[in-house]
């Protein structure tokens, strides 16, 4: 095959790949997968032509990883599994042949994310981690606690939400959601790093607005973290409407998310209708920023012309300043700056203390005051493009 | 620059549907922003003069419905914009594409380059409010350079910014 028959066959699958685009867009899931396929076809052949006629590793390696996420976008992942292995087979550019890891460690999620012979309860979640950082049933502590205990976060404050109770700034959460958010742990499972996560004595329990008791607040919780995984802001926006829990769950999830270095993945599987359900989140803590940032500016926006606001981020150590966490303190070199701390924020900033952060805030030029946004360990930043 | 040109076959392959999508994103991004067709757009990198940024596409209900997923929108836009600078504004235009995990790699080189032997990589960043973010952007991308070994492709960085507009484009 000639090098522009090649070229007309790879043209024609992203043309058809651009419709499928279009229809996923549209939410029109099953034919775009009937075209991500089509399209993988072509490039198919148009990558085993490039192979064969001899083409330099480069463009051949593009075609091959091209046609691997076509597959895998088509949900064949054997055929994008083949791929990956045909890619990294050959003498690529470093990072492409990252991105070919990374595409296979997301096939190997997905079977993580089947339950393998647990049976789940109405009301339990499987949560699974995956990237560099985590070998096959052995994590780090942090990596997986943490992740557990913000998952408990969610659920509170989830449970408060439905029974319309105002935002806790401070103590514990009343002893009816205490009881109802009761969580227990199973040992963990190789999957690479699973666990299975109970909450409440019953699936039956009922929990405020939650006529289906905790399946339906895992559910809940794990539909929200999708819309948050992938930034669709006015949706989440439809579903938490008042703003101080809005922003307490968007910085819990950024919590939750992977943090694209050690965890590339974090899996959530629950029961709906007598199924298991796969929740995928994957995009990086840092990203999250976009989604905080929105929202945040939803308070700000009204304030921005006449009060000279502007976003900043500030990179130093995280002090507090008060007992009641309304306000934090940065030290930058020496110069130390005051932050007020939206209400929905105050029990996540509390982990930062004594850290070496990078805050994004809003600046109010006339008053020069600062308003926290969204705070993230300073060793994160490079990750976030 | 026109936003409504990239349907006019500026990107090899891409259907006149696609096209429209991303200029729908970008007309969607930048009336989110409050800013008419006319606003000058400052620019960085390998050109350093703003230059106006024209359309004629309405922003409507419909078009901030189908356009609220605001990251997606945000990405799409940023495709558009950069594509048409490259251009109009750059030596290089957009030769080819591929499929990577976010959707589409794009490719700079000269219209007859041979598959991708002789393309670049375009690497896109779409900021929808935040000129602060640009140059913390640049940066780690260039910093991730440094520290790549001589297999490394060779790239360029678009990053575009709606709240200003601004959009910096250079050679990593």
């Amino acid at each position: 095959m000639s090098i522009e028959q090649i070229e007309k066959l790879h043209n024609e699958a992203m043309s058809i790949a651009d419709d499928a685009d279009l229809m996923k867009h549209h939410g029109q899931l099953v034919d775009a997968i009937e075209l991500f396929r089509k399209a993988f076809a072509l490039e198919h052949d148009a990558a085993m032509a490039a192979l064969a006629s001899g083409v330099e590793d480069l463009s051949a390696g593009v075609l091959v990883k091209s046609a691997a996420f076509l597959a895998y976008d088509g949900g064949l992942i054997r055929e994008s599994e083949q791929m990956v292995g045909l890619a990294l087979s050959r003498n690529l550019p470093e990072e492409i042949a990252e991105e070919m890891r990374d595409l296979l460690e997301n096939i190997h999620f997905a079977r993580h994310l089947r339950l393998n012979g647990i049976t789940l309860s109405d009301n339990e979640v499987q949560i699974v981690v995956a990237g560099r950082g985590v070998a096959h049933g052995m994590a780090r502590e942090d990596d997986v606690n943490e992740r557990i205990s913000t998952f408990k976060q969610l659920a509170v404050r989830t449970a408060e939400r439905s029974k319309g109770r105002k935002f806790r700034t401070s103590g514990q959460p009343a002893k009816d959601i205490r009881d109802m958010c009761t969580s227990y742990l199973s040992t963990s499972r190789a999957a690479s790093f699973a666990v299975t996560m109970r909450i409440g004595e019953k699936p039956e329990d009922t929990l405020g607005q939650f006529q289906g008791g905790a399946n339906a607040l895992i559910e809940d919780i794990a539909t929200n973290l999708s819309l948050a995984n992938n930034g669709e802001v006015e949706e989440l926006k439809k579903r938490i409407k008042e703003q101080t829990y809005l922003e307490n769950f968007v910085s819990l999830a950024k919590e939750f998310a992977p943090d694209g270095e050690r965890v590339n993945l974090v899996g959530l599987t629950f029961r709906k209708d007598g199924n298991d359900v796969p929740v995928q989140l994957t995009t990086p803590k840092v990203k999250y920023r976009e989604v905080v940032s929105t929202i945040s500016s939803e308070v700000t926006e009204e304030k921005k012309k006449e009060e000279h606001i502007e976003k900043e981020t500030l990179i130093g150590t995280l002090y507090h300043a008060d007992s009641k966490s309304d306000f934090v303190r940065i030290q930058i070199g020496g110069r130390t700056i005051k932050i007020s701390v939206p209400e929905g924020l105050a029990e996540i900033v509390r982990k930062y203390f004594d850290t070496e952060v990078a805050l994004l805030v809003s600046h109010n030029k006339i008053d020069d005051s600062y308003r926290l946004i969204s705070v993230d360990v300073k060793d994160d930043e490079p990750q976030l493009f | 620059m026109v936003i409504e040109d990239i349907t006019r076959g500026v990107i090899p392959g891409m259907t006149a549907a696609k096209a429209a999508y991303l200029s729908e994103c970008a007309v969607s991004c930048l009336s989110r922003q409050g800013h008419s067709s006319g606003v000058q757009i400052t620019c960085d990198g390998i050109v350093n003069k703003p230059e106006p940024l024209y359309w004629t596409t309405p922003y409507t209900d419909q078009l901030a419905r189908s356009t609220n997923d605001l990251q997606e929108a945000t990405e799409h836009g940023a495709e558009c914009i950069s594509a048409l600078f490259a251009v109009e504004h750059t030596p290089y235009t957009i030769v080819k594409r591929s499929r990577k995990k976010t959707g589409v790699d794009y490719w700079l080189g000269k219209k007859d380059d041979p598959l991708f032997q002789e393309a670049a990589r375009l690497e896109i960043s779409g900021i929808l409010n935040g000129k602060e973010e640009i140059k913390t952007r640049k940066k780690l991308k260039l910093q991730q350079t440094s520290q790549s070994d001589s297999t490394n492709l060779p790239a360029f960085v678009s990053i575009v910014e709606f709240g200003t507009p601004a959009i910096d484009f250079d050679k990593k």
